[in-house]
Order: structure tokens, then sequence, then C-alpha cells
């Protein structure tokens, strides 16, 4: 028990760290090295969820997800606003707290109510075999809609790039 | 097996360090040697001697570079982002290095036995090639730049066969484990996995050469477009962290194909019961011989092809190894589905 | 079982110790390193490699990253690899239409992913 709590709270200031971070940054490769950190993070809190196979799934996805958003700013940035910026973090004024003063109190108060008075402990879903079952017996429907909503980017893709080929041609 | 139920933790984790002690003393002299028989054998087959001036037949080679880089100058150019300039070395060896602890070298000894280990190590491929991005941004240099661009996009472009490939492994077997990968392996029809998934062993081959960097997919280092690449500005024991890093990671990789398709530490019962003699060979050392053969295939490899072009790189990835894997993929599922 | 409340994931610890210990390696050597070292820096050794010359512009330029496509479908990819590998270790639950909808479910991509190849955007954009 007391194991756990202490695991959960080291990672949870850390999260709420490089939340911070992502925040005062101001260089984008910073922020995004940030935004990777929280992921892992967020892997090992679904880690202590035993949810381990969400946990490499997220880190493995939003790996990717980050590379990609890395590359297209890279692609975007225009150069002058890269020039003098390095590990410049911005001016902390007392304003910046107020937002995330309201957030941990937010949070306090959802701890707070979250422990109901007749609590019991529910089975729940760590086996792979079982979410599979789930998943894929029962819920299949999900799994077809999910096919068309990942082929939209890709047909979206070609709408928007026709667009920048004839808008280059003219 | 969850810690603490039958020792205390701290005697668990005594015994976690000395495996990890054994662990890493083993790859790190492999690594290092292996850089010793990369340049021998690159040698001879280029009709040179490779090292020969430390030690008996230059076997002392590894140790003299390791003094050399120890002893080399650090220089940070002042243009660069020195923090991640200093961590992306780290990064790229730690996450090599941690691939090792879910690997098992013999049916009984892993370091970290979680049921996750294919996933854990595509997770962490994916954050170590973040050290080559991050060096490739921060040195800057534009040659840098450009190598770690590269990098990225050979990411993204053999991940998905790697994993796809991957992914009729653990149908076969239904299990992230790499243990039991193995067990099912063996008792199967053919007794290694090469057999039904032929395909899906040349993609995952391939995409071993290109995740790790290798010939003839060396595009983020390649010497004569970019200098060295993304380590063109670093020098001393940083460069050499990389190296250790990669190195370890071909290891890494080498040992993923033997255990995934060629039965890890047992041979094919076929040929165990053809050769009885075979079965009194430690399984480790089988595991070792199969790890061997590919740490020669990926040098022999690097000798005998020539570089790819940076499209042809994409393209090929996209447009050949995608539909492979799939195939690959769709014939294992039929395989299974109908209980061949 | 143990309950929510009080599962630790211990079994993932050794991955730890081994992601501390692998990063104490490389920081030993590098702290032993700058015991030893030479530590002789003047202006012109630390700039840029480029050849011998003068670095001449910025290092970051504006990069046209001619396969930005790719970056797109590769986000689509890696959804479909983490939904698949769940249905690789869960097969011999799946009833048949657990079966079927994989199939379709793959097929539906390779249809959206033939198209893409067919109309160009997986070849070297020269376009933009």
């Amino acid at each position: 028990m007391i194991e756990r709590a202490i695991s959960l709270l080291i990672i949870s200031s850390l999260f709420f760290f490089f939340l911070l971070l992502t925040y005062y940054f101001r260089h984008f490769i910073y922020q995004f090295l940030s935004i990777l950190v929280l992921m892992v993070l967020q892997g090992v809190l679904f880690l202590y969820l035993n949810a381990e196979f969400l946990a490499a799934v997220q880190i493995i996805v939003y790996v990717g997800a980050i590379l990609i958003m890395f590359l297209f700013s890279l692609f975007l940035f225009p150069e002058e606003e890269l020039k003098g910026i390095k590990t410049d973090v911005s001016r902390i004024s007392y304003k910046t707290f107020i937002p995330i003063g309201l957030l941990v109190l937010l949070l306090v108060i959802s701890l707070y109510r979250a422990v109901p008075e007749n609590y019991s402990k529910q089975e729940f879903l760590s086996d792979i075999k079982v979410i599979g079952n789930f998943l894929f017996n029962e819920y299949w429907f999900l799994i077809y809609l999910l096919a068309f909503i990942l082929s939209l980017p890709m047909v979206a893709l070609y709408i928007f790039f026709r667009r920048e080929d004839a808008s280059r041609n003219n | 097996m969850a810690l603490g139920e039958s020792l205390p933790l701290h005697l668990e984790i005594l015994i976690v360090l000395i495996k990890i002690a054994i662990v890493l003393g083993v790859f790190l002299f492999h690594a290092a040697y292996t850089v010793y028989a990369e340049r021998k054998i690159l040698g001879r087959m280029q009709a040179r001697l490779g090292p020969r001036e430390v030690g008996p037949y230059g076997l002392l080679q590894p140790i003299a570079d390791l003094v050399k880089l120890l002893f080399k100058e650090d220089i940070v150019p002042a243009e660069a982002h020195k923090t991640l300039f200093k961590i992306a070395p780290l990064l790229v060896l730690t996450f090599a290095i941690v691939n090792l602890s879910v690997i098992p070298f013999h049916p009984s000894f892993i370091i970290a036995d979680v049921n996750l280990g294919v996933l854990l190590i595509l997770a962490f491929a994916g954050l170590g090639t973040y050290g080559i991005i991050l060096a490739g941004y921060s040195s800057g240099s534009k040659y840098s730049l450009l190598g770690g661009l590269r990098s990225a996009s050979q990411i993204l472009s053999y991940e998905i066969p790697l994993s796809l490939s991957l992914a009729g492994v653990i149908l076969y077997a239904e299990s992230f484990h790499l243990r039991d990968i193995v067990e099912v392996q063996v008792n199967s029809l053919f007794g290694i996995n090469v057999f039904p998934q032929i395909l899906g062993f040349i993609v995952f081959l391939i995409c071993a050469f290109a995740e790790t960097n290798r010939a003839p997919f060396d595009l983020p280092e390649a010497e004569s477009e970019l200098v060295a690449g993304y380590i063109t500005e670093y020098s001393g024991f940083r460069m050499g962290l990389f190296f250790l890093g990669e190195y370890i990671s071909m290891y890494v990789m080498a040992l993923l194909i033997s255990i995934c398709y060629f039965g890890g530490w047992a041979f094919p019962w076929w040929l165990a019961n053809a050769l009885p003699f075979l079965k009194a060979i430690p399984p480790t050392l089988v595991l070792a011989l199969k790890v061997y053969f590919f740490i020669f295939l990926f040098i022999w490899v690097r000798a005998t092809f020539p570089r790819y072009r940076f499209d042809q790189l994409m393209s090929m990835s996209w447009k050949i190894l995608i539909p492979l894997s799939l195939i690959n993929f769709l014939i294992v599922a039929l395989i299974k589905w109908l209980g061949v | 079982m143990v309950g929510p409340d009080s599962y630790v994931p211990s079994a993932y610890l050794p991955v730890l110790i081994m992601l501390i210990v692998a990063l104490l390696f490389g920081l030993g050597g590098l702290i032993f390193g700058a015991l030893v070292r030479p530590k002789a820096y003047y202006s012109l050794k630390l700039l840029p490699y480029e050849c011998g010359n003068e670095p001449s512009g910025l290092p970051w330029q504006r990069i046209t990253i001619r396969y930005f496509p790719i970056a797109i479908l590769f986000a689509v990819f890696d959804v479909e690899i983490g939904l698949l590998y769940i249905w690789c270790v869960g097969f011999s639950q799946l009833s048949v239409i657990g079966f079927w909808i994989m199939i379709v479910f793959l097929l539906i991509i390779l249809i959206g992913f033939v198209y893409d190849m067919k109309r160009g955007l997986l070849d070297w954009q020269r376009v933009l």
C-alpha cells in the first residue's frame, strides 16, 4: 500500500513538473521533449492501474506522434523565430500560477470526492486476452467504425495535396 | 515471480543487480570486440589486413580505442543547444541497454520477467531514436540536422513493417513474452518460425538493418554525403557512447531475429531427432551461435551492398515491405484459423 | 488477485533498475573522462564543422520535408498496430465475427493505402 502511495505521489508530482515545463519553455523542441516525458509518465501511471498493454501502446504511439509534430514544426516554423531562442524560459509571474492553482484545487476536490463510502473492490480487466475478447467479440462495430475513421485522413491527405498542387500550377 | 513474495526486497534487488552486472559485462565486451571483428572482417573482404598493431593480431585494439576515446577532448559547439547535446548520447546508450532486460538468454535466465517483452523493446527502440534526432537537432550544424531528419524519416518508415512482421510471430505464439514465443515455436510443425513466415523474416531482417542505422541503410551517418551525419559535432567519449549504443542495438536485433524466427536456444525438433548429440550443447551457447551468425551477416552486408538513395529507402518500405508484411500476417492468421 | 487500490507493478522493477544502471554507466564514463581529458578550447574549435570554411547562414534552416504524407500515414498505421496486437494475443478466444472484423478492418485500411499509393502520395514529393 505505502509503496504504491509513495510512487504515485512521485510520479504525479513529476507529471505536474513537466506539465509546467511545457508551458514555460519557449523553444519547440524543449516543449516537445516535455510532452514526451509526460506521455512516458502517463504510461507509467497506466502500469500502476495494471494496464500494461495500454502503457506500452501509449508510449509507442505517442513517440511516433511527437516525432511527426517535431518534423512538421521544422517544416512550418520560419527561420527567424528560431534565431535567438535556446533554453530561454519565459518570465514566471504570479499570474501564471492562477490557472495552476485552480487546477490543483480542482484535483484536490475531485480526490476528496472520489472515494465512495461503500467502496467495493471490483474485478478489473488486466488480462490482454480478456480485453481482446471484449473488444472484438462484443464491440466489433466500434472496430468497423474505427476503420473508416482511420481511412479518412488518407483520403483527406489526397484532397489537401491536390489543392496545394493546383495552387502551385496557377 | 512477483518481488517480495518469497525473498525480502533488498535481496531480490541484489540478485537483479548481479544479473544486470553479468549481462552488461558480457554485452559491453561483445560490443567492443564486435568493432574489432568488423574491422578485421571488412579488411579481409577488401583484401586488407585490418588492425594488427596493438597486441597479438591486434586483439588489444578495442582497449586502445577506449583509452583513446576517454582521453580525447570533449567539444561542445558554441552554437549548440548544450543540454540536449549532452544528454543525446546517453539516451541512445540507455535505451539500447534497457532492451536487454526483457530478453531471455536461457529458459530460466531473464532479468525482468514481464509479459510485454516484445512491446517494451518496440517502445524503447522508439525512445532511443530520440537520442539520434536530438543529437542531430541540437548540434547546430547543417549536416547533423540533415542526419537527424533522415533518421526520423527512417524511423517513420521502418517501424511499421517491423511491427507488422512481429505481429505474425506474436499471433503464432499468442503472447508478447519472448520465452513463450520460443516454446510455442519449438513445438510447432516446422520447429522454427521461418518456414511458415519466410516473408515476415525477410521484412524483419531488412527493417533490423534500417532500425540500427547499419549499411545499406546508414543514411543518417552517410560519410560520403553528410560527413558523419548526426555525430559530426561529437568527439571523444560521447561519440563512443553513440557507437556503443549502435552495436548493442545490433545485438538486440540479432537476438530478436534468432529468438523470434530461429527457435532461440533450441534446435528444431527434426534436427535434434536426426542428430541427438546436439541436445548436449548448452542452450545459451546455441543462442549465442545464432546471434554470432546474424552479427556476421550485419558485417557481411556492410561489406557487400551499396548504400540506398534516400527516396529509394522510403519507397521500398512503403511500397514493398508493408504489403509483404501484411500478406505474411494474413497467411499466419489463416493458418491459425484453419488450425493447421 | 490484488485489488486495484494496492497493486504495485513490481515485475517492472528490474527494468527500472536496468534503466538506472545503464544511465549510471554512461554518466560514469563521462565523469571519468571529464577528470582525465584535456580542456583547451578556443573559439575556432567551437565552430560547427563545415569542411574547413566559415559556417554560412543559420544552422537551423527551414527544411522542406518531402515525405510529409508518409508522416500522416504513419500515425494511422501506428494505431492500427495497437489494435492488431490485442487481436493477436486474444486470438484463441475470438468468435467468427471477431476473426473477420479484423480482416475487414485491415482491408479497409489497405484500400485507403492502395488509393494513396495509386495517387502518388507515397512517392518523393517534388511539388512542395
